[in-house]
């Protein structure tokens, strides 16, 4: 989780992650953001994240991008 | 019990709605239309048929050279005859068909008096202004939409007839004062169908010559109709005469004249070219037209129409209603 | 049938009558046969090309589930006896051969799309190729085909459809009526909005009761759309035509009034549409994606495009952008960039490349001429200049302790986005590309010249259609400001009874009316003359 947010933090600094759940919604984050986070976790946990995850509700809070990162752990 | 209620009344309401709403787009075609008050008288003649309809004994139908030629107080004073001229600028013989059907509808006349000088022009004659004034104060039926799909023209629409404000709403430039007070007025303009005009333009030849040449034989549709107009009388047990009004007009030819006269013969009619009883009726075109021989302006229409009216009364059955109290009452609200 | 047409009215309303009549559980039926006689009104033809789309990608739907059931029913029956490894080998086969069906659907869909839309510009090619390079005139013939209606947004909505079911993203559509339908739905079919099956899937099939309300706030829509198109785009269009087509003697400020009303001309027409087509399915009950959100508001040309044809951009966004940049090959690029020192470089690949890409296909969907390729170009670079150039705008207004979040510093934002956007649309009224940098250019000569009485008398808009159009914008835009605080017919209802008549009443006057439509009238001619 602290990985997490510390991925998050480099890309946008000024949020309060622990309880923002509208990165999206609000738009926070914008699709270059997206993107760089993506690849990020992809270096930093060595997953597979696809075009079928890009969708609003996993990118919405940190605690979401936790959640998705480790089922796609698991797999 | 009180479900039912409300359910009537969501219905009352939906239902006032849908009438307001009607009331409003009502409202802006008849703002819209053209007012045709203080000119174009012509294009009130349809409309001021309907309070007129229950006096009317006779129709005449036909097309511009009849509404300048039969004058219908003529045939009240002199012959007792109830008479309506439901004859349009440009009035095809289809149109004509469409006017006898709605009159029929309304009111079976005793006798139909058919104008069959419009038949020189072709099946695929349109003139959009014509076919407005006609049309658009005529109520809305069946008779109607028949009416408007057999005139309209290629690039005309249904929809603009039966909404006049779809044609007409690029007035909203030039709406005047009138659009608004005329947009609901019911007074006549016409007397009956019929419009005085006191010009005089003299013929430059006294003799009259038909001269049309080519093409003399009547258009298939301009038949099809004269044949069921003809026949839609007959079915009502209507009395059917066909005529030419006189005019000084070089543009016809005896051909019309022989091919109307067979139609006639078929039915047991009669056709009447009253260009050939000039003499009779005392017509004199250096005075008697506003327009060369086209039409026949005040003083020609009082002399044929009296001629028409003693004519009538000896050929056919027609009732004199000058004892009627309703008819001398509504006649006397026309002359007035 | 044109989509504004009284045929259409009629149309709708008889629909309308029959769905309610309708049991409910019937009605998306009714929905689907005036779909199809809608679509076969516009040419019997069209249905090969629709029933193609529809019948392939419900069959590639279903292979690819069946594909899916496979793989659950393999790995459940042999759980205990495969390793990790094993299984993901297994999945990976499995995957492998979905996208083979997905491929196929794709390749087959898009190619009767881009073969339709681009036969005859790829043959234009040719043809120049032959004659330059081999010095032959027997030029290939133009195929001149039509594009059946629609076809490029039930072609769009159909494949996002599939791509979701390749995602698993939800259950397929099991009743091939019930699909038919969902790729048919005839509001949506002209001009979009560009629907998602797990939005509109819910609103077909659902069953509603009848509720005037919905109806009457249908209308109400259908009005403000109409008023939009007939109103304003259309009374401005001549003007817009006029004013390019003789830019050399009308130069400088009837230039830039072209742009400015070409800008309201094109919003007025797409979204008014998007206004009829969401109030009639909303008389049916049904709530399709709104596809405008006030764009002319957007403080930057990226937001601009969040606002704007809002259902295309996600479309892109979702399919073709996420894709390609999550793509393998692309990340290992910006990897590789990044580790030979070209940080910043590097991590901007995955973005801009996709980015590039979506902007190509983004003009060519708007038509097949080689200006709206370099619209999508432009905008593309004015996007990445906008972005990269963000830390030194932000450090400028700090700089200057100017208010970021002020009035001011918003409206000029919005300003500069609008003009921006509106130079760009120069790109869609010119007939190439020389003659849009020509014309941009001439925006700024003679500005001394401009002479209103012109634009009255020589440039299609009389003067009272001059002022009916900038009332109209006027209004257009007071609206859209006041629907920045939510909806403007929601507001309109809480009005009392009389209020709402007014501005109804005032609306169907408006549009009827001021409508600019039909045959003009000629007072002249209706004078008594001929006969």
């Amino acid at each position: 989780m602290e990985t997490v947010i510390e991925i998050l933090k480099g890309v946008h600094p000024e949020v309060d992650y622990e309880n923002e759940t509208g990165l999206i919604d609000k738009r926070i984050f914008d699709s270059f953001d997206v993107v760089n986070i993506v690849g990020e976790l992809m270096d930093e946990f060595d997953i597979e994240i696809t075009a079928e995850h890009m969708i609003p509700k996993n990118f919405n809070s940190a605690q979401a991008i936790y959640k998705l990162v480790k089922t796609l752990e698991e797999e | 019990m009180k479900k039912a209620g409300n359910k009537i009344i969501n219905i009352i309401s939906v239902a006032l709605k849908v009438l307001l709403i009607l009331f409003l787009v009502i409202t802006l075609n008849r703002i819209f239309m053209p007012k045709y008050v203080h000119e174009n008288l012509d294009g009130r003649i349809t409309q001021e048929y309907y309070p007129q309809a229950k006096y009317s004994d006779v129709i005449f139908v036909g097309s511009s050279t009849v509404h300048s030629a039969v004058d219908p107080r003529v045939l009240w004073e002199e012959q007792g005859i109830s008479s309506y001229v439901r004859a349009n600028a440009s009035q095809t013989m289809w149109i004509s068909y469409y006017m006898i059907e709605d009159a029929v509808k309304l009111r079976k006349p005793e006798m139909v008096c058919l104008d069959v000088t419009f038949i020189k022009y072709g099946d695929d004659f349109v003139e959009e202004p014509s076919t407005r004034k006609s049309l658009d104060g005529m109520r809305l039926s069946s008779s109607k939409i028949e009416c408007i799909k057999a005139s309209m023209g290629p690039d005309e629409k249904m929809a603009e007839y039966i909404m006049p404000l779809f044609r007409f709403h690029s007035r909203w430039k030039e709406l005047s004062l009138d659009d608004f007070r005329y947009a609901y007025y019911n007074k006549a303009v016409t007397f009956n169908g019929y419009l005085p005009d006191e010009e005089v333009d003299p013929v430059e030849e006294k003799e009259l010559v038909y001269t049309k040449e080519g093409d003399t034989e009547i258009s298939g549709r301009n038949l099809y109709y004269l044949n069921k107009a003809i026949e839609l009388c007959r079915s009502k047990g209507i009395t059917v005469m066909l005529f030419k009004t006189p005019a000084h007009s070089s543009n016809w030819s005896t051909d019309y004249d022989d091919q109307i006269n067979s139609v006639a013969k078929e039915y047991g009619l009669t056709y009447i070219n009253f260009d050939e009883y000039n003499d009779e009726i005392g017509l004199d075109y250096t005075a008697d037209t506003p327009d060369k021989g086209s039409h026949l302006n005040t003083s020609g229409a009082v002399k044929f129409s009296s001629y028409l009216g003693r004519y009538l009364k000896d050929n056919y059955n027609i009732t004199d209603r000058k004892t009627n109290d309703k008819y001398i009452k509504n006649w006397n609200g026309i002359i007035k | 049938m044109p989509f504004i047409s009284v045929d259409f009215a009629l149309f709708v309303t008889a629909v309308l009558l029959l769905y309610y009549i309708f049991p409910k559980r019937y009605r998306w039926v009714v929905l689907l046969i005036a779909s199809y006689v809608f679509y076969g009104l516009t040419g019997i033809e069209n249905f090969a090309y629709i029933l193609t789309t529809t019948v392939s990608a419900f069959l590639g739907a279903m292979l690819i589930e069946n594909k899916g059931t496979e793989q659950k029913k393999y790995l459940e029956d042999n759980k205990n006896k495969l390793t990790k490894e094993e299984k993901k080998s297994y999945k990976a086969v499995i995957k492998k051969k979905q996208k083979l069906i997905l491929t196929v659907c794709i390749l087959l869909n898009f190619g009767i799309l881009l073969y339709l839309k681009y036969i005859d510009w790829s043959i234009a090619y040719i043809n120049l190729f032959r004659l330059t390079y081999m010095g032959r005139i027997d030029f290939i013939p133009f195929k001149n085909l039509l594009l059946p209606l629609g076809i490029s947004f039930y072609t769009f909505q159909t494949m996002g459809y599939l791509i979701d079911i390749y995602y698993g993203k939800y259950e397929r559509e099991h009743n091939f009526f019930r699909f038919a339908l969902f790729v048919s739905f005839f509001p949506q079919i002209i001009q979009g909005p560009i629907s998602r099956f797990g939005e509109l899937a819910g609103e077909l099939y659902k069953e509603v009761d009848f509720d005037f309300s919905r109806i009457k706030s249908g209308f109400y829509r259908i009005m403000w759309g109409l008023f939009k198109k007939l109103v304003i785009a259309d009374r401005l269009a001549a003007y817009v035509r006029d004013a390019i087509a003789l830019r050399e003697t009308y130069k400088g400020l009837y230039i830039l009034l072209a742009v400015f009303f070409y800008s309201m001309q094109i919003y007025g027409d797409f979204s008014g549409g998007i206004d009829v087509a969401l109030g009639v399915s909303e008389m049916f009950g049904i709530k399709l994606a709104e596809n405008f959100n006030r764009p002319f508001f957007s403080k930057s040309i990226s937001e601009y495009w969040q606002r704007w044809h809002i259902t295309l951009g996600t479309w892109f966004k979702d399919y073709i952008f996420y894709p390609l940049s999550l793509n393998k090959g692309i990340i290992k690029l910006g990897k590789f960039v990044r580790e030979k020192g070209a940080v910043q470089f590097g991590k901007r690949i995955p973005i801009y490349i996709p980015m590039l890409i979506v902007w190509f296909t983004t003009g060519m969907w708007h038509g097949s001429q080689n200006r709206f390729v370099v619209w999508g170009l432009f905008n593309f670079v004015f996007i990445v200049l906008g972005t990269e150039f963000e830390p030194l705008s932000n450090k400028i207004t700090q700089e200057l302790k100017l208010n970021e979040t002020g009035v001011m510093m918003k409206t000029y934002r919005v300003f500069k986005t609008f003009w921006l956007m509106s130079f760009l649309r120069i790109f869609d009224i010119s007939a190439d590309v020389p003659s849009a940098f020509d014309t941009f250019v001439l925006i700024f000569r003679d500005w001394g010249s401009f002479n209103i009485k012109f634009v009255y008398e020589n440039l299609s808009l009389p003067q009272e259609d001059f002022i009916v159009a900038v009332v109209a914008i006027v209004i257009m835009f007071v609206f859209d400001l006041i629907q920045r605080r939510g909806s403007v017919r929601e507001r309109i209802f809480k009005l009392p009874v009389i209020f709402q008549w007014v501005i109804l009443s005032l609306l169907i006057t408006a549009v009827s009316v001021f409508g600019y439509y039909g045959p003009g009238y000629d007072a002249a001619s209706f004078i008594y003359g001929a006969f």
